[in-house]
């Protein structure tokens, strides 16, 4: 069994998109582009940008499939937490947790 | 990287994040959670054509010979092939459960389709007929289409509570 996250801020996730594309992401193995989309209510560029971002970042992985379901033959693009990413959500959720329970001593 | 806690805040602004705003941010996954959750949907078929499959590798391990071998290959090919297409038709890729009533049903689904297959094996071992792999294989079709769907709600139950909860 792996130890509770330990809490920790980081500057990267916290931003209100990015987070919310994480905490989709937390449950799941891979997430279609689209689907995030219209999930998050974001447009294609604000949800691009993003996750250029958390890519960079080391955070999550793009990756691109043909579509052969897809009439207009469009490809998939499917994203997903890496374990660093996982791991830096987990312990920054810990540490949003730990300040809305009040406790401002968060590591960073 | 700065993570200097009293830096982030979610407008730009500088100053500590106050609890309200991390309340805040927690409370928009959870609503993120439940929005996704949503659009986990299972169609009629999926059950029915998995149960399908995995009726196929249970009553395999009762067939004679080689005919055994080359059904179970087929259920093996056929169920990634399955989950392949229900990925790419909801853009929906899951492996795991999302919390504890997930994981025990998967457990116990998993158990009872272990206890079907050494029965059908069973069935080969002591030179009984081989029709007789039907029951087991039956039970375990009854299993994925009943288990799975009660799987799907709790999935969608964990998801939607879950989203800035802890794992």
């Amino acid at each position: 069994m792996s130890a509770p996250p330990g809490p920790a801020f980081n500057e990267v996730i916290h931003s209100p998109v990015r987070l919310r594309i994480c905490g989709l992401l937390r449950r799941m193995s891979e997430l279609e582009f689209a689907l995030i989309r219209d999930t998050l209510g974001l447009n294609d560029a604000n949800l691009s940008k993003n996750l250029r971002v958390l890519a960079e970042a080391g955070f999550v992985t793009v990756r691109k499939e043909s579509s052969p379901v897809r009439a207009d033959a469009r490809r998939l693009t499917w994203v997903a937490l890496t374990a660093e990413g996982r791991s830096a959500l987990e312990d920054h959720l810990a540490a949003l947790a730990r300040i809305a329970e009040g406790s401002p001593d968060v590591a960073g | 990287m700065e993570n200097d806690f009293g830096r982030a805040r979610p407008d730009g602004h500088e100053g500590p994040l106050t609890s309200s705003q991390a309340r805040d941010a927690l409370d928009r996954l959870g609503l993120d959670g439940a929005k996704l959750a949503e659009r986990v949907v299972t169609p009629w078929w999926y059950h029915p054509v998995l149960g399908l499959i995995v009726a196929v590798l249970t009553g395999a391990q009762a067939l004679p010979g080689a005919a055994s071998f080359i059904v179970m290959a087929l259920g093996i090919v056929a169920i990634p092939l399955l989950t392949a297409t229900y990925n790419r038709l909801y853009g929906i890729s899951i492996t795991q459960p999302a919390g504890p009533r997930g994981r025990r049903l998967s457990h116990t689904m998993f158990g009872a389709l272990v206890l079907a297959m050494l029965t059908a094996l069973a069935v080969k071992l002591t030179g009984t007929a081989p029709w007789w792999g039907l029951l087991p294989a039956a039970f375990a079709f009854g299993v994925i289409v009943v288990f799975g769907r009660r799987y799907d709600d709790v999935l969608r139950g964990e998801l939607a509570r879950g989203a800035g909860g802890r794992a």
